[in-house]
């Protein structure tokens, strides 16, 4: 009885915890359902819901295209980084040569460079190169730390592999890329699922490339959600709306994955 | 760039930042933990719901700070005038906007922590507690005598991962407050990027921006040499 009761004291504490955690979340949530001109001129309390500033984001072409090319340079960027990534992560757990472990480290080095640093080499090719302001251009960028970040993460899934499904598959006539795309793959497929979905979302929730790298073109989503900003007055109602659009796929990747998050963590921070 | 004064400054800013924020997403992290750690109702539940702003763009993050501390119609410079702390807009203050920033990141990254040491936490022995319970060990004892050298790889990891992230933070502040009111919040990273597209100084900018990954790649070499030998979760 004395247990149960201890038990929820601590309920009661660690839900205060989360509710004055979250709060902020649903700041967010709430004000997207308000005018913006309600946000301005009453106080933070007074709630009277609308889809009005849902309707004005989606008539916004800004936002619109820049919803489009998030889904474009993240789809890009995460399926090209799982792709190469599982081969070079398969070939570093299954051919075993000195020089492995410092390819490893230097990949997951290369992983921990600051953004800010890599943005400025970026920003001068891309311009000789005609990629600036081009979401392909975005993607390679994208690219550049998911593709280190899928090969760590991925590395411990074909480790776990048994080395005899390769020497069986061998045994019946298997080449090698063959044993790698029709044996390996699969089996690491929960990997390869969670790779995807992880640097599906570090290049959705990436900024610092897309601002320095994109014009009008080529803008993503959340550098047009800043963009409600305004020169004049902040369009909080419509900001808020498009942040809220913005976390669906977010909050939706965080609670369908939760059981690898702590691995992906692990592999090497989750944002830039 | 080392006769720049406004480098040092920002390099102090970073340092102060990193030295303030830091030791408090730790151990708030960390006494959540033990908390959740414990057997009660629901605890799955608000442990996963708990992990959610860690994920948040950081761009919204910081807007939604922002917003909060807007005078006249954010909840937040709302409640603060009710206490009468700080100024009226925190974010034209020079003071307060720091303060803000590391607020913001505070709120942000503590769960990050949480749940590197949850994580840690559940994979200690339970007999070592019961056994410090028999002898009569109170809760202070227990934790500072078995929890925290249990956990130590794991508490250096999480302060490792955390350092890298809030050296080269950027977004967040750059939404927020943009450097400012007058440089006072004008980290690195917004440093470089001032220096670069906004000043067109691309070679100056690459220099701060090259000493930001020399000490990066020094903490990264650490953390990496640790997960290779398999002593990360």
């Amino acid at each position: 009885m004395r247990k149960r009761t201890m038990g929820w004291i601590i309920f009661f504490i660690a839900l205060f915890i989360v509710v004055v955690e979250l709060f902020p979340i649903l700041i967010v949530v709430l004000n997207g359902f308000k005018k913006d001109i309600d946000i301005w001129s009453r106080n933070p309390f007074y709630f009277k819901p609308t889809l009005a500033s849902y309707k004005k984001v989606f008539e916004n072409e800004d936002f619109v295209r820049g919803l489009k090319n998030s889904l474009i340079a993240a789809s890009i960027s995460s399926f090209v980084s799982v792709f190469f990534g599982s081969m070079a992560s398969y070939g570093l757990s299954r051919y075993r040569f000195k020089i492995n472990d410092g390819i490893i480290f230097l990949l997951l080095l290369l992983r921990m460079v600051p953004q800010i640093t890599l943005s400025l080499p970026f920003y001068l090719i891309f311009k000789k190169m005609g990629l600036s302001d081009n979401i392909l251009g975005l993607s390679l960028a994208h690219i550049s730390f998911n593709l280190p970040y899928a090969v760590a993460l991925l590395l411990p899934f074909f480790e776990g592999i048994p080395r005899d499904f390769e020497e069986a598959a061998k045994i019946d006539g298997c080449k090698d890329f063959q044993i790698y795309w029709r044996i390996f793959f699969p089996l690491a497929s929960a990997g390869i699922v969670v790779a995807a979905v992880f640097t599906f979302l570090m290049s959705w929730n990436e900024f610092i490339y897309a601002l320095v790298l994109t014009g009008v073109r080529a803008k993503t989503a959340p550098v047009a959600v800043n963009g409600f900003l305004g020169q004049y007055a902040p369009l909080w109602g419509q900001l808020s709306a498009a942040g809220t659009i913005m976390l669906i796929p977010v909050f939706a990747i965080t609670l369908g994955f939760q059981r690898y998050i702590i691995k992906g963590l692990s592999a090497g921070g989750i944002k830039g | 760039m080392f006769k720049d004064p406004d480098f040092w400054h920002s390099l102090w800013l970073q340092l102060g930042f990193i030295a303030i924020a830091l030791p408090i997403e730790l151990i708030i992290g960390f006494f959540v933990a033990l908390l959740f750690n414990k057997e009660f109702p629901f605890s799955k539940l608000l442990r996963s719901l708990l992990m959610l702003p860690v994920f948040v763009l950081p761009v919204l993050s910081g807007l939604t700070w922002r917003l909060m501390l807007q005078p006249d119609y954010g909840v937040l410079a709302a409640l603060f005038q009710r206490l009468s702390i700080g100024p009226e807009a925190w974010l034209a203050d020079k003071t307060f906007s720091y303060v803000a920033v590391i607020f913001q990141d505070i709120w942000r990254m503590w769960p990050f922590m949480f749940m590197i040491i949850f994580a840690g936490l559940s994979s200690l022995p339970n007999e070592y507690i019961e056994a410090a319970l028999i002898d009569g060990a109170g809760f202070f004892q227990r934790v500072s005598y078995i929890i925290i050298p249990f956990l130590k790889p794991v508490l250096a990891i999480a302060f490792l991962l955390r350092l890298i992230d809030a050296l080269r933070i950027f977004s967040e502040v750059y939404v927020m407050t943009y450097g400012g009111p007058s440089n006072a919040t004008m980290l690195l990273s917004l440093y470089i990027h001032k220096q670069a597209f906004e000043f067109g100084n691309i070679s100056y900018a690459s220099a701060v921006g090259t000493f930001l990954m020399i000490i990066s790649l020094a903490i990264s070499y650490f953390v990496v040499k640790r997960g290779l030998r398999g002593e990360t979760l």
